[in-house]
């Protein structure tokens, strides 16, 4: 990155399916970020119990570091997002939209605070079934939401015609493309300033 | 004649919030056509979230494997002639108790889906259409395939104060729900008799 700093990169599945096709290309993306000098880690979001966001909004707007209402696994998520400035958002597309497991965690995004996503940038990856065009509201779903926090968006892949573990094995396309996203999502030429509390 | 049943599934965590509240509406609006009316409520089930195992292509068609709610739900689903589904909008999406939800229809029998209509109701504090976009796209691609049910359209509340009693103030948009209901199952009983 811009600042010479090695980026820290967190993969983030959201697909139930262990080495799925979503997992898998997070897994591409982080290697091209690794390439290019960044450390990376990957969390599964099935191996996290995360309560749905109960609307209390004693969270709202300021933000919270824990949730009021839930006492679950958020705070660990949080942490490993805090450390991270750079998020590979991955999930499959569910019903035309992010699957209810990814989209649990997300809302819970509310009560993120802005040491959390300050100076963080996020990249989507999300397969699906039959066309591209079934993908459109989940993407907005993401890019919308990012922008509206002051992530920066740099990209997403939509891996279409995926449907069964093992059918990215089909379309190798996909995983050179998953690589190259991680490689730019690191060299974007951006203006990092360290997150709080971060060694320089 | 036989009684039609009208039911409206919550989708937001909150029970006495503004989703639950003009599904409350709907269901009056419905009642006043001449449907029964059943409600339940998301957060008080047990729904786990899909495990993205094949049921979809088995042949005859699988349920699901997860031990939980889902197959009582879908008891009460298969009983109504209209579903209202409703979830307000969270990050441009449904809320992820919705989501979570719909992703598990997938595992019902497909008994359930027949000769059933789908409406949605959507509540946002924003007044910006394109706010609900996404979650309009989704809902309306997901029931309009052929293969579930015959979808009968949305209505959006947007506007809303986030505060879980803002609607009661707005008579307006009370009155809309209900329209919204009795209109619905006014068609679904005529579409029925004809």
């Amino acid at each position: 990155m811009q600042t010479g700093k090695p980026s820290r990169v967190l993969g983030i599945v959201g697909s139930p399916r262990r080495g799925g096709n979503t997992d898998r290309l997070v897994d591409d993306v982080l290697r091209g970020a690794k390439e290019c000098g960044a450390s990376t880690q990957k969390v599964w979001l099935s191996e996290f119990h995360i309560e749905p966001c109960q609307g209390c909004l004693s969270c709202y707007p300021e933000g919270r570091t824990t949730c009021a209402r839930h006492v679950d696994d958020m705070p660990q998520l949080v942490q490993a997002m805090k450390r991270a400035d750079l998020w590979v958002l991955g999930t499959p597309v569910y019903c035309y939209g992010p699957t209810g497991q990814f989209k649990v965690f997300f809302d819970r995004w509310i009560h993120l605070l802005p040491e959390v996503y300050a100076q963080t940038a996020a990249a989507a990856v999300i397969p699906l079934h039959r066309a591209a065009l079934r993908a459109r509201p989940t993407q907005e779903m993401l890019k919308t939401t990012c922008r509206s926090f002051g992530i920066e968006y740099v990209g997403d892949l939509v891996a279409p015609e995926l449907l069964h573990v093992g059918d990215l094995d089909i379309h190798p396309e996909y995983r050179d493309m998953a690589y190259e996203l991680g490689r730019a999502a690191v060299t974007a030429n951006r203006s990092v300033t360290p997150k709080e509390g971060e060694q320089t | 004649m036989k009684p039609v049943t009208a039911l409206g599934i919550v989708g937001s965590a909150r029970k006495s919030g503004n989703t639950s509240r003009l599904v409350d509406q709907i269901l009056a609006g419905a009642s006043a056509a001449g449907a029964e009316t059943d409600k339940l409520f998301l957060i008080d089930q047990q729904i786990k979230p899909c495990l993205g195992c094949p049921c979809y292509v088995q042949k005859p068609k699988r349920t699901c494997v997860q031990d939980d709610d889902l197959l009582a739900i879908g008891a009460r689903m298969e009983k109504a002639k209209l579903i209202v589904v409703s979830t307000p909008i969270y990050w441009y999406g449904p809320s992820g108790l919705f989501k979570n939800f719909l992703d598990r229809w997938i595992g019902l029998p497909e008994s359930v889906f027949e000769d059933t209509y789908v409406a949605a109701a959507l509540t946002m504090q924003d007044v910006t259409p394109e706010t609900a976009g996404p979650t309009r796209e989704m809902l309306e691609r997901s029931f309009s395939g052929g293969r579930w049910v015959t979808y009968a359209g949305d209505l959006l509340v947007s506007g809303l104060h986030h505060t879980p009693n803002a609607i009661e103030g707005r008579k307006d948009l009370l009155d809309q729900g209900f329209a919204f209901g009795e209109s619905l199952m006014n068609r679904i009983l005529n579409t029925a008799n004809s």
